[in-house]
């Protein structure tokens, strides 16, 4: 697509709209006064067709439909129904399929923000008119866009080499894919590396390590001591910078997995929350889970705790340090004491909990059995340390050798740096959020770079290893078919660029270049490939030089006008 | 007395949280003030201070954008950008008489629809109680 | 509501058919020179022989700057300025919209004032100035509030300006009024074909003035001066009031001995050295050598709406030539040959604008100048703006004359 951008908008005759209102079955048709709806709409200017049926989503409502444009010469259609995301998307579709542009097919939403939210029917009618003269001025001005192609590279990334990357790039493989891992490490492995037996393989840790990095033993590209350095591109095109001992490498993918899971809190850390009130006073040892593991890898459970004789597992969450890890820190205090306890039965041990996920019933049953002793406080605020051990309110006393906290996750802070370069947008705690972007048909899909395992949130091997073979289909979209994406896109006039670079600097996607034409004075240019469409260069250049498609500033301008009086 | 001229919110949404925390409000039945008129931006980034003025213009009592948090706009700063927009656009507000209190920036962090009707509907009632913005007629 | 334009017509008032073709216009346009779509003579020839509606479609429409220097010089006293502005009206009205810099930011304030919204723009007013809301001299601010909010991406306040307008007609014993209700004088929706809404900001302005009871008003902006004073009286006939341009009404009190000079403080130091065999260098005192400094040499940006469409080009010189110390270099183009800033009624501000005040920014640095004088916030803002992107090397300062008048008094 690459129209000069005028900064004219031509009046000419009014397009020939046709305005079809849904009665949602009996829905819509009850709630508002669908009449008066259509009566209204008839009366706009370029309005030709208004009519109100009872299901036109329906495929002979959408064949009736296909007819009717045909025969009225409709040039632009506005759909009154439910959310565009919903039923509308269908009926926007198949319209295209008569060769009706799709942005010359609006959808007004005049059930989920009309007649669902307001009950006075009255009113909501009244909304309703104007929600559908508002789309009737938005079509009206709307300009044929094209979605924008391209091929994509049959080539996939992984950033991590821990369980979900391994899992990943093992299916990847076994899909016929290019696969590339990167590790940041000297070794693969992750955190399997650090754990012992983690539910609920039952094998060792590294045993499924082994397992995992001799399924894709040549068959994935493997680079450890390397990081992603710099990333530019779009879906199914992404130029990465691999850096590996700091020497810098270019490689094409079309998608990318980040499996970089997360980093235990330390125990030193722990010790300093409020949580653990007291706890300097505590005589005996404190641990963390995954010390605790690594302690006793390879080793038989008996006797393996030496001379201690009690033991205190804390599995209460703190919302502060869990964050939707609860159930994944719960499981691993519930196995890690089963196993103990099963495996030294004069071992006193005690589950400290405030709350726990009822799909652990299992686990739980498990522990109990083994004979581990579960202690709710009815206050955990007064929950505090002394010498032997922990005191609560009333006559909660347990003296204990070693007490063994959750491995509370979190993100580091090199992780943070990752997210920007790949421009993932990450949550209050660092934790990374699977990315969209706008496809042509569907509203919203990935964009190509797939969030697996604990980096998104705190898993367990189980899930990481689900996500990972998910991520793995869903990478198929974007390295073997061709990519479809909707035209959201900046055109800036380099007629009118004065070169001031606040666009530039503003883009977050390098979808800007600045480049010498006819003076010394550099203009900006957009890269179609790269421009998402954001808008932010319009909003930051002191010009207006920018205008975005598929919707103007013009059609919202035009839709104020209806929806401020 | 309540002024009987017509006169709407405009509510500004991005396409992401917001736009499905509002889909998501008629899903589940959510009630809020039918003088509310939502209009969707693919982002909130997009919004310059002329579109937020000509709502005014239009004859809008009051203006509401809604945009996701800023760590968390798919497009990396496109929210970042709204916030500063709405900021400078709060003091043109301020000069021409409207008054910065009709102008309100709310970022959500999920797709709840009961938030985004509780917003909405907070929000029109500080209009409503603000009433009609001042406006002079035309000298002969 | 239609402008009663008839193209027609408007090509006889402004004497277009009398083009002769000498191309003296396109020669002097500061837009062609930068700009090769665009041509005054051109213009006229599309009209006289095209479609009459082909040149409302043209997107050259919109480049003019409307400065006036084609007419001011075309042998055959054409009014290109009547006829862009009528063929705006119009272009406008057939739907064809022209373009808005700034997003559309201030065309949007403008509207909002048309339409009657009650701005409430005094903050700007410091504590220490006296003003009232009723008497005989009104100050027009115009639109320096906004102005403040709006580039403050260029790092430039504007209201100073005002301020310091104020603090000299305090000095001279005038406590004018300053009202919170001013809207836009209508300048830049006058020359960008906003008929209609031009016209209820003239009425909004006269009964605003007129109901403060004020029989002069008193600008400080070149552009106000302009249109209050050419302009609003072909809408609403008789004004009521005086219009007077700050200069004048500061000349006038000067001469009379009201307004006494001396140094003005806080300028750059001389680029020249002092004397011959006595180099000094920037920052050493200016009184180490007993004897007078070397003037701080100056030099002088005409506005347009002043100079070329007031003929008003003297009194501004004899205020700066008042001021002891500093001394004016013109720049050759000046007065009557002045370039315009390049950006004008929020339209045009393209690649090519840039070019021409780049250029004028060189032409003013070449004088061996350190300061740049402007008397119009509006030059001000472009020319600051045009720097501010450090293209070229154009670094010279950019001061207002009313600040440096202050500067300038005890």
């Amino acid at each position: 697509m690459s129209k000069e951008t005028s900064t004219f908008a031509l009046s000419r005759a009014l397009p020939r709209i046709g305005v079809i209102i849904c009665q949602c079955g009996t829905e819509l048709s009850s709630a508002l006064d669908l009449s008066k709806v259509e009566e209204h709409a008839r009366a706009l200017s370029g309005v030709v067709y208004a009519k109100t049926e009872a299901y036109p989503c329906s495929r002979p409502g959408i064949a009736a439909l296909k007819n009717l444009l045909k025969e009225k010469g409709l040039e632009r259609v506005v759909i009154a129904g439910c959310t565009p995301r919903l039923h509308g998307r269908f009926v926007a579709k198949a319209l295209e399929e008569t060769a009706l542009n799709r942005w010359y097919i609006e959808v007004a939403n005049i059930r989920e923000h009309c007649s669902r939210v307001h009950r006075n029917k009255a009113e909501a009618t009244e909304k309703a008119k104007e929600l559908v003269a508002a789309s009737v001025k938005k079509v009206a001005l709307a300009e044929a866009c094209e979605p924008i192609k391209s091929k994509p590279r049959n080539a996939v990334l992984v950033v991590g080499g821990g369980a979900s990357g391994l899992a990943a790039s093992g299916t990847l493989a076994d899909l016929g894919n290019d696969v590339t891992l990167v590790e940041k490490e000297d070794v693969l492995g992750g955190m399997l590396l650090k754990l012992d037996k983690p539910y609920p393989f039952g094998k060792s840790a590294k045993e499924i390590a082994k397992e995992r990095i001799s399924r894709i033993d040549g068959r994935v590209r493997i680079f450890t001591r390397t990081e992603v350095y710099s990333l530019k591109g779009a879906p199914g095109q992404y130029l990465v910078q691999l850096s590996t001992d700091g020497k810098l490498k270019e490689q094409e993918f079309g998608a990318i997995v980040v499996a970089v899971g997360a980093e235990c809190i330390s125990v030193e850390e722990l010790l300093r929350t409020p949580l653990l009130k007291g706890i300097s006073e505590f005589a005996g040892r404190v641990i963390t889970q995954l010390e605790l593991e690594a302690e006793t890898a390879g080793k038989p459970a008996r006797g393996v705790l030496g001379n201690m004789r009690s033991v205190l597992f804390v599995g209460a969450s703190v919302p502060e340090l869990s964050h939707s890890g609860a159930r994944l820190f719960s499981l691993v205090a519930l196995k890690n004491a089963a196993i103990l306890k099963e495996g030294n039965p004069d071992l006193q041990a005690w589950f400290l909990f405030d709350d726990l996920p009822s799909d652990l019933e299992r686990e739980f049953r498990r522990a109990r059995n083994a004979g581990v002793q579960f202690v709710r406080p009815d206050d955990p605020s007064v929950l505090r340390f002394v010498r032997e051990g922990l005191r609560g309110c009333g006559d909660l006393e347990i003296n204990v050798d070693l007490v063994v906290l959750p491995s509370f996750l979190r993100m580091p802070s090199s992780a943070r740096k990752l997210a920007e370069v790949l421009r993932i947008p990450v949550d209050a705690r660092g934790f990374f959020i699977q990315p969209h972007i706008k496809l042509w048909r569907n509203d919203f899909a990935e964009r190509g770079i797939f969030v697996i395992g604990s980096c998104h949130s705190p898993a367990t091997l189980l899930e990481a290893s689900e996500h990972a073979t998910a991520a793995a289909s869903l990478t198929t979209r974007f390295v073997t078919s061709e990519i479809v994406r909707a035209p959201l896109l900046s055109n800036i006039d380099r007629k009118v660029c004065r070169g001031c670079r606040r666009c530039f600097e503003a883009c977050q996607w390098d979808a800007i270049e600045m480049i010498k034409r006819e003076s010394d004075i550099e203009l900006a240019v957009v890269d179609e490939v790269l421009c998402t469409g954001c808008g932010v260069c319009s909003t930051v250049c002191i010009n207006g030089a920018p205008s975005l498609a598929p919707v103007s500033q013009k059609q919202i301008r035009a839709m104020l006008e209806v929806v401020g009086a | 007395m309540a002024d009987k001229r017509r006169s709407n919110v405009v509510i500004f949404t991005c396409s992401w949280y917001p736009a499905i925390a509002a889909d998501n409000a008629g899903v589940t039945n959510q009630q809020y003030p039918s003088d509310a008129r939502i209009i969707t931006l693919a982002c909130a980034g997009r919004l310059t201070p002329a579109l937020i003025l000509d709502a005014f213009g239009a004859g809008a009592r009051g203006v509401l954008v809604a945009a996701c948090k800023t760590e968390l706009c798919h497009y990396v700063n496109g929210s970042l950008t709204c916030k500063e927009i709405v900021e400078e656009t709060k003091d043109l507000v301020e000069l021409l008489g409207i008054g910065a209190k009709r102008l309100h920036l709310e970022t959500f962090d999920s797709e709840d629809g009961q938030r985004f009707a509780e917003v909405v509907s907070e929000f029109c009632g500080k209009i409503e109680k603000l009433g009609m913005v001042d406006v002079d007629a035309v000298p002969k | 509501m239609a402008s009663e334009i008839d193209l027609e017509k408007k090509i006889e008032e402004t004497r277009a058919y009398n083009c002769i073709e000498c191309g003296i216009c396109t020669g002097s346009c500061p837009v062609s020179r930068v700009n090769p779509d665009f041509s005054p003579r051109l213009f006229v020839e599309k009209l006289l022989l095209g479609p009459k509606d082909e040149i409302l479609l043209d997107k050259e429409l919109w480049s003019c700057l409307t400065c006036k220097t084609c007419s001011v010089r075309c042998p055959a006293t054409v009014d290109y300025n009547e006829f862009m502005r009528a063929a705006r009206v119009l272009a406008r009205e057939a739907g064809y919209e022209g373009v808005d810099s700034h997003a559309g930011v201030l065309r949007s304030i403008m509207e909002l004032h048309a339409k009657g919204f009650k701005p409430k723009g005094t903050s700007w007013v410091d504590e220490s100035l006296k003003t009232r809301k009723t008497g005989e001299d009104f100050y027009f601010v115009g639109c320096l509030p906004y102005f403040d909010v709006i580039f403050r991406n260029i790092e430039l306040t504007s209201t100073p300006i005002a301020n310091a307008a104020v603090k000299l007609m305090n000095k001279v014993g005038i406590t004018p009024v300053v009202s919170e209700n001013e809207r836009c004088c209508g300048h830049d929706f006058f020359w960008s074909g906003h008929n209609d809404e031009f016209e209820k900001l003239a009425k909004y302005n006269q009964k605003l003035i007129l109901d403060a009871g004020a029989k002069r008003v008193i600008f400080t902006c070149p552009e106000g001066y302009h249109t209050f004073t050419k302009v609003y009286p072909t809408v609403l006939g008789k004004l009521g009031f005086e219009v007077v341009h700050i200069t004048d009404v500061l000349l006038e009190k000067a001469k009379k001995g009201e307004l006494k000079f001396r140094p003005a403080a806080g300028l750059p130091p001389a680029t020249a050295p002092l004397r011959e065999g006595k180099g000094a260098g920037p920052g050493e005192s200016q009184t180490d050598s007993g004897s007078a400094p070397a003037p701080i040499k100056v030099t002088f940006q005409d506005p347009c709406r002043m100079g070329r469409m007031m003929g008003h080009t003297e009194g501004m010189r004899e205020l700066l030539g008042l001021i002891p110390g500093v001394e004016l270099i013109e720049m050759p183009r000046n007065r009557q040959d002045a370039v315009c800033c390049g950006s004008v009624e929020w339209v045009s501000c393209v690649q090519c604008d840039k070019e021409i005040q780049l250029g004028r920014l060189a032409e003013a640095k070449r004088t061996g100048a350190s300061i740049l004088v402007t008397a119009c916030p509006k030059c001000r803002i472009h020319l600051t703006c045009a720097k501010y992107d450090k293209d070229r090397d154009v670094d010279i300062e950019i001061r207002d004359i009313v600040s440096l008048v202050l500067d300038s008094v005890e």
